[in-house]
C-alpha cells in the first residue's frame, strides 16, 4: 500500500501496536513543517532542528493518550509551540539575569540567524526580517507565522491555538501593521526603498 | 468611514478568509478608491517580503536522531485491561451458569405438615385455629391421593 494513502491515525495505530519503524512516516511527513515553524519562532535554525527533535520525542511518548480524530497535524504543531515558547521562556530568564550580572548581550536574546548559502545582501535581508518576527509580541508572531509560512487557515490555527477566528483575525492584522510600520521606519532609517 | 472599514477587512481579505459578499465589497472599493490601494498594495508587498525567506529543512540526519532516542515502545497503557474484563465476565458468567444449574436440581421441600403449616403462617393472614383446619385438611389430601 502506497504510505501517502494511509493517514496520519493509521500510522499512529501501527505504532501502537508495535511498530516503532512507521513512527518515521510521521517524522518524514512533519519535520520540515515543525522545522520551519520554529525556526521562525526563534529565530535560531540550530535550535530550531534540537526543539522539532524533542517535539517528535513528546509526541510519541505521548501517542496512548492521542484521541484519533484525524487532528494529528493540531497535537504536533501544538507540542510544538508549547516547547518553543518554554524554550523563549528561558532565553528571556537568561537575558534578565545576564543583565543582572552585569553581562550584557546582544539586544535580542537570539542569536542571529546566518543562513550558510545565501549572499550578503540575502543575509542581511534575511536576519533583518528574523528580527522584526521576534519584535513580535508571541502571540501575533505564532498567528503570523502559521497563516504566512504555513499557510494555514484561521480554522487550523484555532485548532493548534484554541484561539477565536475573530482573535486570530485580529492577531494577525495587528501583526501586519506593526511589521509594516517597523520596516518602514528602518528603511527610512537606511534611506533603502522597502 | 468606508476606507476605515475597508482597511480593517484587508489583511483578511489578503489572507483569503473574508466570505464571499465580504470579499467582493473589499475588491469593489479596491477597484474605485483612490487611497486604498495604497494600502494594499503595502500589504502585499509585505507579505511577499517575509516570505521571501529561505526556507529552512531538517538535517539530513534528522529523522535517524529522532528514532535512535525514542524511548521504549509506545504501546497503550491499560492495553490488558479489555482482555481483563472479558475473561472476569466469561468466569463469572460461568460460575452463574453452575449455581443456578444446582439450584434447578435441587429437590423441593418436601410437603410435610410442619411445612404446609408455616407456609400458611407466612403468606395468608390466618388465625392459629384455621390453620389447624388448613393443614388437618391438607394432609388428608394427601393421604386420600396416595390411597
Amino acid at each position: 500500500m502506497d504510505v501517502k494513502l494511509i493517514s496520519d491515525d493509521e500510522v499512529i495505530a501501527s505504532v501502537l501496536e508495535g511498530r516503532t519503524r512507521d513512527f518515521e512516516i510521521l517524522i518524514s511527513r512533519y519535520a520540515g513543517k515543525i522545522v520551519h515553524f520554529i525556526t521562525r519562532m526563534t529565530g535560531d535554525p540550530d535550535e530550531a532542528q534540537n526543539i522539532a527533535q524533542e517535539t517528535f520525542l513528546k509526541i510519541y511518548e505521548n501517542l496512548p493518550y492521542y484521541k484519533m480524530e484525524n487532528k494529528f497535524s493540531a497535537f504536533i504543531f501544538k507540542v510544538a509551540r508549547n516547547l518553543t515558547f518554554n524554550w523563549l521562556k528561558r532565553q528571556k530568564r537568561t537575558v534578565f539575569f545576564s543583565h543582572l550580572l552585569g553581562r550584557e548581550l546582544d539586544g535580542i536574546p537570539f542569536r542571529q540567524y546566518q543562513p550558510v548559502h545565501s549572499a550578503p545582501e540575502q543575509a542581511e535581508r534575511e536576519n533583518s526580517i528574523t528580527r522584526h518576527l521576534l519584535l513580535l509580541p508571541e502571540e501575533q508572531r505564532i498567528a503570523l507565522i502559521l497563516k504566512i509560512y504555513l499557510e494555514f487557515s484561521y480554522k487550523q490555527i484555532r485548532e493548534i491555538t484554541g484561539w477565536s477566528i475573530p482573535k486570530i483575525e485580529t492577531l494577525i492584522s495587528r501583526a501586519k501593521s506593526r511589521l509594516k510600520k517597523n520596516i518602514q521606519l528602518q528603511e527610512k532609517r537606511r534611506d533603502v526603498v522597502f | 468611514m468606508q476606507c476605515k472599514r475597508i482597511e480593517a477587512l484587508l489583511s483578511a481579505y489578503q489572507d483569503g478568509e473574508l466570505p464571499a459578499a465580504l470579499a467582493q465589497e473589499v475588491e469593489h472599493h479596491l477597484e474605485n478608491c483612490a487611497a486604498c490601494p495604497a494600502e494594499w498594495r503595502q500589504l502585499q508587498k509585505l507579505v511577499s517580503h517575509l516570505r521571501s525567506l529561505t526556507p529552512t529543512a531538517p538535517a539530513l540526519t534528522f529523522s535517524s536522531r529522532v528514532m535512535a532516542a525514542l524511548p521504549q515502545p509506545a504501546r497503550k497503557r491499560f492495553a490488558w485491561l479489555p482482555t481483563l474484563t472479558y475473561s472476569l465476565t466469561f468466569t463469572l458468567i460461568f460460575i452463574l451458569g453452575f449455581l443456578l444449574s444446582i439450584s434447578e436440581n435441587k429437590p423441593a421441600r418436601a410437603q410435610t405438615p410442619l411445612t404446609i403449616t408455616a407456609v400458611l403462617l407466612e403468606n395468608q393472614n390466618l388465625s392459629l385455629l384455621q390453620v389447624q383446619d388448613r393443614t388437618l385438611q391438607s394432609i388428608a389430601e394427601e393421604d386420600h391421593e396416595q390411597n
